[in-house]
């Protein structure tokens, strides 16, 4: 854990200089002001973030210093190709939705979902899969009478 | 007032706001019995079918849910010893011995009377306090309110997570995702990357829904595939009647517990980041010490559910309270309930009595109308949560995430909102992976744009010059408060766990040697 918060502290530093001098620059359109430019806020929390960062990475290596290691990393490369999948998973549900509406979409993301995480039963698979969409699709439209994807 | 009643009460007692009310604790009393999920979770997945309310209905709706939440974590925590929040860890101790020795009905039945209990005397808490509070913070100017402000977060963060610096960080990140939008002063965009549709600002629902409810099915999930999805368990039948009833005597004997409980909850729920477990903690502990027949403490004393469900639901109404009246939130479901309001046209703070005053009384009848529903399904739907808690992980996690899609959609912009609930589902995850405080997070997002308008104030009242403090005691105070909550907890605790690490290594060494 602590060569991760050691990553984070690097990391976090790099985005809070990356903030100040690129991004809020880029960005922010100065235009006239009274008080104080709009450039001002995100540049002020951009410094605090860097502040903080470096605090991380120095607490880091003061700890590495000292022996003191922490728990143990909690991601591990199985965690990641599981997470991975289900993300990539849910991506692609989310752009066949995108692509030909909820009503085909989102069952079929659910019935991947279950078939991912281990369901096998069929009628379980077809009535998660097909009924909460359809309590959704009418409420959205004919109470809420919000549209849906 | 008596106007706010009246109109506070037209607006209430409709048929479709008391459904309403009715259904928000029904569907947090499910989640909150549901082992893993959690109120939050059911707080932003419901925020969106919230827009076609009314803002009174669409709060009450909210808290329904918060309450529920919380009553509801106690089903599974004494029917599985799994608890469905980890503010009823506590409620393990002596709710599932209970189970064990066939009363699993008489737990359910303290439990639940505790929640209600604990939530009534902490929703008086509210209408009693938040009012005369708020009037006093009306007398605030941008100054004090900035220095509030920078306390709460700072202290937030001190009482979050294990690592200030991680929790401050997440913390700046928060505040940094209200930057994007429309610049109040001059009018022009700022940080949009030419987006249209973060001209308004970063969508609530995308942040809500992709960093409390998404983030927590990816997390779940990937417990799962680490260990084994839990299989559904059955709680233990009560075999004799008299084990099943909770009788007049057997109330009297827990009633000092529910008052205790009550009472942490209520003056725990009011301070920024200390939340819920650490009010049902609290409250047992000192149950269990000023009680006479402490020796029973877990192993099944109906007092130790008393002190844990009471505490847990106390600190609902009562962390509303510096909402109401300074429009600072300290939990994570406040946090949300805070962007409630402001989606729907209110700004919580010390003006929402003065502007919106008969929202606030409907608010009020609203909560109390929920703690009634609460207590009615409670007693009435206990067979029906016994069979809840046994759905399968594998039916509950798919539907969560479509309705995750769904609501991120509904706030408008179209997918655009729907792909960036995805990304921030994703940064959740790794932020509750590597302990980057989410309450930090979440309040900071919400409290920004208030954070900017204050400091910007501030420092054009002052002209920048720090000498003008002097004349503002209050924000010395609440600034020394901050300061010392950095010193405490960053310089002091990088030297303290430096020690610790010196003496491990020392140990260590020795051990090998």
């Amino acid at each position: 854990m602590r060569r991760l918060d050691l990553f984070g502290g690097v990391f976090f530093t790099a985005l809070g200089l990356v903030m100040i001098f690129v991004i809020i620059p880029w960005q922010t359109e100065e235009g006239m002001y009274y008080g104080l430019p709009p450039t001002f806020f995100p540049t002020l929390l951009a410094a605090g973030l860097t502040i903080c960062a470096v605090g991380l990475t120095v607490q880091s290596l003061i700890r590495g210093r000292a022996g003191h290691e922490g728990r143990s990393a909690p991601i591990s490369r199985w965690n990641l190709l599981m997470f991975g999948i289900l993300v990539s998973a849910i991506f692609a549900g989310i752009v066949i939705i995108d692509l030909i509406g909820m009503l085909v979409g989102a069952p079929l993301l659910i019935a991947v979902l279950m078939l991912l995480l281990g369901e096998r039963s069929a009628p379980h698979i077809m009535a998660t899969a097909v009924l909460p969409v359809g309590a959704i699709y009418y409420l959205a439209l004919y109470v809420l009478h919000t549209p849906v994807p | 007032m008596l106007d706010y009643l009246v109109a506070a009460a037209s607006e209430i007692f409709t048929p479709l706001v008391l459904a309403s009310i009715v259904i928000g604790v029904l569907i947090g009393y499910v989640v909150g019995a549901l082992p893993g999920m959690n109120r939050t979770t059911a707080i932003a997945v419901s925020l969106p079918f919230t827009f076609a309310m009314s803002p009174a209905a669409a709060l009450s709706f909210l808290i329904g849910i918060n309450k529920g939440g919380a009553a509801g974590s106690a089903v599974s925590a004494i029917l599985l010893n799994v608890p469905g929040e980890p503010s009823s860890v506590v409620t393990t101790y002596d709710g599932y011995p209970m189970t064990k020795q066939g009363k699993a009905q008489k737990a359910l039945k303290v439990a639940l009377v505790a929640s209600v209990v604990g939530d009534v005397l902490a929703t008086m808490a509210l209408i009693l306090l938040a009012r005369p509070i708020a009037k006093f913070a009306i007398g605030l100017g941008p100054i004090e309110l900035a220095s509030i402000l920078i306390f709460s977060i700072t202290f937030i963060a001190a009482v979050s997570g294990e690592n200030f610096f991680k929790a401050l960080i997440a913390g700046f990140l928060g505040l940094l995702l209200s930057a994007p939008g429309i610049d109040a002063e001059t009018g022009l965009p700022r940080l949009t990357f030419g987006f249209l549709q973060l001209y308004d600002g970063v969508p609530l629902l995308a942040v809500a829904i992709g960093t409390l409810a998404l983030s927590e099915i990816l997390f779940q999930v990937d417990r799962g595939w680490r260990g084994g999805y839990q299989n559904p368990r059955k709680g233990v039948e009560t075999k004799d009647a008299r084990d099943s009833s909770f009788s007049l005597a057997e109330m009297k004997q827990v009633a000092p517990a529910i008052l205790r409980g009550s009472l942490v909850g209520t003056i725990v729920g009011l301070l920024p980041g200390l939340g819920a477990t650490l009010a049902s903690f609290l409250s047992y502990t000192w149950v269990r010490r000023s009680s006479a027949r402490s020796e029973t403490f877990g192993k099944g004393a109906p007092e130790g559910v008393a002190a844990s469900e009471s505490a847990d639901n106390a600190t609902v109404p009562a962390s509303l309270i510096p909402v109401f009246a300074i429009g600072v939130p300290g939990s994570l479901s406040t946090a949300l309930l805070m962007g409630a309001f402001m989606m729907h046209g209110l700004t919580p703070g010390p003006f929402l009595f003065r502007d919106s005053g008969e929202v606030v009384f409907a608010i009020y009848l609203g909560m109390i109308l929920a703690s009634v529903a609460l207590l009615v399904i409670g007693m009435y739907g206990q067979k029906l949560f016994t069979l809840i808690v046994q759905i399968r992980a594998t039916v509950i996690m798919p539907t969560i995430v479509f309705l995750c899609i769904v609501g991120a959609y509904m706030e408008g912009g179209g997918m655009f909102g729907v792909y960036l609930m995805l990304i921030f589902g994703i940064v959740g995850y790794f932020m509750k992976k590597l302990d980057y405080s989410f309450v930090t997070f979440v309040v900071g997002y919400v409290l920004g744009p208030m954070a900017e308008l204050t400091v910007r104030q501030s420092l054009i009242l002052s002209n920048s010059d720090p000498a003008v403090l002097l004349d503002h005691p209050i924000a010395i105070l609440f600034l020394l408060l901050a300061v010392f909550s950095i010193w405490r907890f960053s310089i002091a605790g990088v030297r303290s766990s430096t020690r610790d690490g010196s003496q491990n290594a020392t140990t260590k060494g020795g051990n090998k040697s």
